[in-house]
């Protein structure tokens, strides 16, 4: 944020409306001064107002007075310059906001007679707000009151806190407003908005564009930027608050000042400004990052009584008045009626709640809805709507009743209970449809009049009874992630399920596939002792391990177990092309129990046969 | 067996999860009470709240012919155009409920499964066991297109001011590019602090302060319409 470096223009332009006026040659003529302050008589704590008016041919500077325990503010100031026949008349004013630091009576010298302030000590008379009432300005019922004013150490600038009290209630908003002043003739940049030093307090709704206006302090002139925010306190207690700011500051150094050049302080006043220094190349500029703090003031923040306290209390601290409307005053059975209850005035209003009419035997109603309209920046002074849809059940004149708004009153540091009045409402049963209806819902169309008849939409079907089914959220559940964990869930179910059979499987597989090399192994085994037995001529031996040879490789093929291989199974299954198999088995058997010869011819006919077999088993 | 009992747990399990919905939906939203609250709405000038119920009403009951009918009523009356939209997204959306949808494609997923690991198990029964899975993967279908047609409805909000600005920034003092209408639906791009980007129909797009308008799915899921 930059401050216009036009403001730099002022003391220029005075330069040059001082030489006009000099090259003119204006005679320094007779100023009446008037000086008027209002009220004569404030407490401590606050304010008046002094406005001191100068008229005269020439202009003159209007400088507040200095009188101890008092301070003057410029909050205000005008000018105006007129020439007749080559006369010149100056007006000129300037407001001052008078700040006593003391109790007393101080006398303001400049008028005649002199004016006269009186500062009685504070609170004395400030009357409590009757509950439901609000002033529309914080300034009427708390009038703002700015913290003195203190400059950093080489004057160029200071910051203030305004506020209109010093104690607050816990939930209590408070209108602050915060002032920066700069010295004109700099030019400064603000490195961040103002903000408060410790975490006790907060600001809400801070303005983004302050307001700018002109002081004297000291005799010098300041631009004073004022921000306007909300005070919330976050902790009880007592708590120092202390506002700092951000500010780079571009300051224009100057050649010294030749005391007395032209043995008249105004013309001094003139080539030492800025203006002049530029304009004949003389000075520069340096920049300097400083953060103003504000004076510390001391806030007291009490808790809210909990004495008293009424059931419907929300946590709304200010000052409140309500009312009540109807949208119509004449309806029908099953037709809607909007009911609203304002709330206005000042405080919290992110507090203000209202649960409006609950539902009854006669009305069947709707959740209200709310909608706060702010009559200041900060969001503190405004209203609150709150409207319901309501229908009526029965017919007859029917009685609403009045609705309720507790709230908390810091002044009276009690609590109060703002009631609207009862409102009635005559029901006309079945299908007569009140004219304020139709001329209503007229106004959801085009615009158009409302064609004749009992109603504008008499195409509008009418209202469905309440079946009870409801659901929680809008949203479809598949949408909602609670529920999608329960296709989730399937979905990983079965893909575990269908892993798991193929898992078995697989594994059932792999056992067939380790028996078959198993049987194999053993085959072999069989058919080595068979080739050893027809070398040595040992029929025995060769048609038993003949035999067992063959039984392992049948077995592997028809996935029973070898011993159970028996000469029904070889017809049975191999019918005639296992003949020569049968005949095996038979001479095994015959060898077991008989013995008999058998020629070397005959066991490799044999041993031929059991390979045959062996070979044209399958592949595993 | 395993399976058919897995299949058993599992829907067990469904029902269960419905069963204990059921208690925290006995106060929210039902298609009856939106439609009264719209037709309350319509009745007291208010278009942008009536027609916001009444879409809120459709989707929850979206074939209910009296919901089609008012709310096209109020919107030929403020001015809007006709219910617009392709065959497919009609079609699909007016079926039935999306709740009712969700639990149908459950079941189409507890059909689908057990009749795939069944098959794998009896090969011999594969015709009957493939015209189950044919018949979830249908059911499945149907939720998954709803789902699809639904979707673009979770960022439409409609104006329930009067009329309200579209605006080039999201700031109060930016300049408008069009007033919207009151009832009119909007898409919603973005939200910035108290203002909304949208786009119309037409695809133009601006802020829109954010209170001028409501979702017609409300994202918080909580309250009643109108809030």
């Amino acid at each position: 944020m930059k401050l216009l470096p036009s403001r730099r223009l002022h003391p220029q332009l005075g330069a040059i409306a001082a030489l006009l006026m000099l090259a003119a040659g204006a005679a320094h003529g007779e100023s009446a001064v008037t000086e008027q302050i209002e009220p004569a008589e404030i407490a401590l704590g606050e304010t008046s107002q002094l406005t001191i008016a100068i008229v005269g041919s020439t202009q003159t500077a209007i400088t507040p007075p200095v009188i101890p325990g008092l301070e003057f503010v410029a909050v205000g100031q005008s000018s105006q310059m007129e020439s007749i026949n080559g006369r010149t008349t100056s007006e000129s004013s300037v407001i001052y906001q008078v700040i006593p630091q003391r109790v007393g009576i101080f006398t303001i010298p400049g008028g005649s007679p002199p004016l006269v302030l009186r500062v009685r000590p504070g609170g004395a008379s400030a009357p409590p707000s009757s509950p439901g009432a609000f002033s529309t300005s914080p300034a009427a019922g708390s009038a703002i009151v700015a913290s003195a004013t203190r400059l950093t150490q080489d004057g160029t600038a200071f910051v203030r806190l305004r506020l209109p009290k010093h104690q607050l209630y816990a939930g209590e908003s408070m209108p602050v407003d915060i002032q920066v002043g700069v010295r004109d003739g700099l030019v400064a940049t603000l490195s961040g908005l103002p903000s408060f030093g410790g975490d006790s307090f907060t600001l809400n709704n801070l303005s983004t564009k302050p307001e700018e206006a002109h002081e004297i302090i000291g005799g010098q002139p300041f631009t004073v930027l004022t921000w306007h925010s909300a005070l919330a306190a976050v902790r009880l207690g007592t708590t120092p608050l202390t506002i700092d700011t951000p500010l780079t500051v571009r300051m224009q150094t100057r050649r010294p000042a030749a005391a007395n050049r032209f043995g008249d302080p105004a013309l001094n006043d003139i080539f030492n400004d800025p203006f002049f220094q530029n304009f004949f190349g003389g000075g520069g500029t340096t920049e300097k990052e400083i953060t103003l703090a504000s004076p510390p003031a001391t806030i007291s923040v009490m808790a809210l009584p909990t004495q008293n306290r009424p059931e419907g209390f929300t946590g709304a601290v200010g000052h409140f008045k309500v009312s009540s409307e109807l949208s119509v005053a004449t309806t029908t059975v099953g037709d809607p009626l909007t009911l609203r209850l304002h709330i206005s005035g000042a405080g919290n209003f992110d507090r203000v709640r209202s649960a409006m009419l609950g539902s009854t035997d006669d009305w069947k109603t709707y959740p209200p809805t709310a909608t706060f309209t702010a009559a200041d920046s900060t969001g503190y002074q405004g209203e609150k709507v709150f409207e319901q849809a309501i229908i009526a059940k029965e017919s007859g004149t029917q009685t609403l009743p009045g609705l309720a708004f507790s709230y908390f009153d810091p002044d009276s540091g009690r609590y109060a209970t703002a009631q609207t009045p009862p409102v009635s409402v005559a029901i006309m049963p079945g299908a007569a449809r009140s004219a304020t209806a139709n001329a209503q819902v007229s106004n959801a169309g085009d615009g158009k009049a409302p064609p004749a008849g009992p109603f504008v939409s008499p195409a509008l079907r009418p209202d469905h009874a309440d079946t009870g089914n409801s659901v929680a959220s809008l949203v479809p559940k598949y949408f909602q992630p609670p529920f999608l964990a329960i296709p989730s869930t399937l979905v990983f179910a079965f893909a575990a399920a269908w892993l798991w059979l193929r898992r078995r499987d697989q594994g059932a597989h792999d056992g067939s596939a380790a028996r078959q090399r198993a049987a194999s192994q053993t085959t072999a085994t069989w058919l080595a002792h068979m080739e050893t037995a027809a070398a040595t001529g040992d029929a025995q031996v060769f048609f038993r391990a003949a035999r067992s040879a063959l039984r392992q490789t049948l077995a592997a093929q028809w996935h029973v177990a070898p011993h159970s291989i028996g000469l029904e199974d070889i017809d049975a299954r191999l019918g005639f092309d296992g003949q020569d198999v049968h005949q095996l088995f038979a001479r095994a058997d015959e060898a077991t129990y008989s013995g008999g010869n058998v020629d070397t011819a005959d066991l490799e006919h044999w041993k031929q046969v059991v390979l045959r077999r062996f070979n044209q088993r399958p592949a595993p | 067996m395993t399976i058919a009992l897995l299949t058993l747990a599992l829907g067990a399990g469904i029902a269960l999860a419905a069963t204990g919905v059921a208690p925290q939906i006995s106060a929210g939203y039902s298609a009856s009470r939106l439609f009264d609250l719209a037709n309350a709405y319509a009745r007291d000038g208010r278009p942008g709240m009536a027609v916001l119920n009444y879409e809120r009403a459709r989707l929850l009951a979206p074939s209910d012919p009296d919901i089609h009918a008012n709310l096209s009523l109020v919107r030929t009356t403020s001015g809007l155009p006709p219910i617009t939209g392709t065959w497919f997204a009609r079609q699909v959306s007016q079926l039935a409920s999306p709740n009712i949808l969700f639990w149908f494609g459950c079941f189409g997923l507890l059909i689908v499964g057990p009749s795939l690991l069944l098959a794998r198990q009896y090969p011999r029964r594969r015709l009957a066991l493939a015209a189950c899975t044919a018949a979830g993967f249908a059911l499945m279908a149907v939720t998954l297109c709803n789902a699809l047609a639904i979707w673009p409805i979770m960022n439409e909000a409609v104006v329930i001011a009067r009329e309200t600005p579209a605006r080039v920034a999201p700031v109060p003092m930016a300049d408008s590019l069009m007033t919207l209408r009151g009832a009119e639906i909007l898409t919603v791009d973005a939200q910035l602090r108290d203002f909304t980007l949208v786009h119309t129909d037409t695809g133009r797009t601006g802020w829109v302060a954010s209170t001028d308008i409501a979702r017609v799915i409300p994202r918080s899921g909580k309250g009643m319409p109108g809030s």
